[in-house]
């Protein structure tokens, strides 16, 4: 199985703070990776770092064996129409409604007139389960909505990738569930390659082919789920430990 | 401070070649000269208006002193149409739509949702920078066209109170010694007030940094900054015109 994104001693400092102390990581085509941590440990970075929103300070980062650290803008701009990125509040556009929102993406697809576009968003809408919501205005919907409606949108240039921010921070137990169903679900269907960033335990038990814990810049953990819950080192073990309290 | 001169710049080349670049956000653009033309004309009116009144007011009793109260309509209708109306229309659109541009694009910011369009492959600088710099450039000269009729139309209001003119013979007499250059140059010297604005506030929007309070932090630096440029740019161009328009 190739792998979809290799990232390659990758670093990344925010002045004196570092945040990745050269990270090496693999993520095979097809597989829902985790990538557990605590907050502010540089999960979120590695995201924006795979779809080249910020530069890394040294390494590499390959998705489909291109290197996005060194492409020019606008073939960046094609490798990044193949990731579809969910962020942690859904960073919907607020002036625009949620179908709208969704067909956003599409104004660059050549060959699709505007109503296609508005039919192929609602079409993604309902894939959430938010088909009734597609003339409503991000402001006029819950956090868990605004989620959904974010993966809308992210599917909405049918990505070969998925990369998910925290999916299911800040959500009850119940809509966090669902969260992690619809990523499951859309998975199955789509045999997309994944990274979910999160520190939720059990969302990571339902979707993760493979699991990785990151602490301070670095990955100190890579396997399955049931072999990391199983680890004796300490750092993992107290990172289950406190998480699983929560 | 130089860096910051050289971000602007860099900023500035990134939007103009972005808006000279397919696809054209016409629909963007037309949105945006509504928000920034239309609604900003009955301010301008109004500023325009109260600066007619008080040049009137003003001027009168300075005409008097010197006999040559006769002066009067053509003193308000230059005064007016070369310095009053084109620096007030200025400040008046760097208040309104600077602190607007500069906090809507800085909350965007603080809630990833220009990350999200980058991330989908759309320049933000082409969607969103681009689209209200032309509107503020193209919608300047005709709000200064507002501001200028409403303090003639004011200015002769105000004289016709203390003594009884006609409004043709107010603006016969006063258009009598005025010519197209007196007239065109100072009013297309907005075009450089609009693009101050427009660059300047999407450029403090854009690079927001630290959440809600960054936020406004950029509404206000907007409108400083821009009304600060308008009045040192205006005292190059004054000096330009005067050489060039004699």
């Amino acid at each position: 199985m190739s792998d979809a994104i290799v990232l390659t001693d990758l670093h990344k400092a925010f002045g004196k703070q570092v945040v990745l102390n050269g990270i090496d990581l693999h993520v095979p085509e097809g597989q829902t990776f985790v990538l557990l941590g605590r907050s502010g440990t540089g999960k979120s970075v590695l995201l924006k770092l795979i779809v080249g929103l910020q530069k890394p300070d040294s390494g590499s980062i390959r998705v489909h064996e291109k290197d996005v650290t060194s492409l020019p803008i606008e073939e960046l701009n094609d490798v990044r129409r193949t990731i579809g990125f969910l962020f942690q509040d859904g960073a919907l556009y607020d002036s625009l409604t949620l179908g709208q929102n969704v067909a956003f993406p599409l104004r660059r697809q050549e060959g699709m007139n505007e109503k296609e576009q508005h039919d192929h968003a609602r079409e993604l809408l309902a894939q959430v389960g938010m088909e009734k919501d597609f003339d409503k205005l991000p402001s006029e919907i819950s956090g868990g909505m605004k989620k959904r409606a974010g993966l809308a949108r992210a599917l909405a240039l049918n990505p070969k990738i998925l990369l998910f921010d925290e999916p299911t921070s800040g959500l009850d137990p119940i809509t966090a569930h669902e969260i992690n169903d619809l990523i499951l679900r859309l998975h199955g269907e789509r045999k997309t390659t994944a990274v979910v960033v999160t520190h939720d335990l059990r969302g990571a038990h339902d979707v993760a082919d493979r699991v990785a814990l990151i602490h301070e810049g670095n990955i100190v953990i890579e396997g399955k789920y049931d072999e990391l819950k199983k680890s004796k080192e300490p750092i993992v073990a107290q990172f289950f430990k406190q998480e699983g309290r929560n | 401070m130089f860096e910051w001169f050289g971000e602007v710049a860099q900023f500035t080349y990134r939007a103009f070649r972005a808006a000279i670049t397919r696809p054209y956000e016409f629909r963007e653009l037309i949105r945006q000269m509504d928000e920034i033309g239309s609604r900003s004309a009955f301010l301008v009116m109004l500023a325009g208006a109260a600066m007619g009144v008080v040049l009137s007011l003003e001027t009168r009793s300075t005409l008097i002193r010197f006999g040559a109260k006769s002066s009067l309509p053509a003193v308000i209708i230059i005064s007016t149409i070369t310095e009053s109306g084109p620096i007030i229309t200025g400040l008046v659109v760097s208040g309104r739509v600077g602190a607007g541009i500069g906090a809507a694009l800085g909350s965007m910011k603080v809630t990833d949702q220009i990350d999200a369009m980058e991330a989908s492959g759309i320049n933000p600088h082409g969607y969103l920078a681009a689209p209200r710099i032309l509107a503020c450039i193209l919608m300047l000269p005709l709000l200064t066209l507002a501001a200028d009729f409403s303090g003639v139309f004011m200015g002769w209001v105000a004289t016709t109170l203390a003594e009884p003119t006609s409004l043709a013979l107010f603006i016969t007499s006063g258009l009598k010694r005025v010519t197209f250059h007196d007239f065109i140059p100072p009013t297309l010297k907005t075009v450089v007030f609009g693009g101050i604005i427009g660059i300047v506030s999407s450029f403090q929007g854009m690079r927001v940094t630290g959440g809600t309070e960054g936020v406004g932090r950029a509404a206000t630096s907007s409108v400083v900054l821009s009304s600060l440029f308008i009045i040192l740019s205006d005292v190059v161009l004054v000096r330009f015109i005067l050489e060039f328009f004699p």
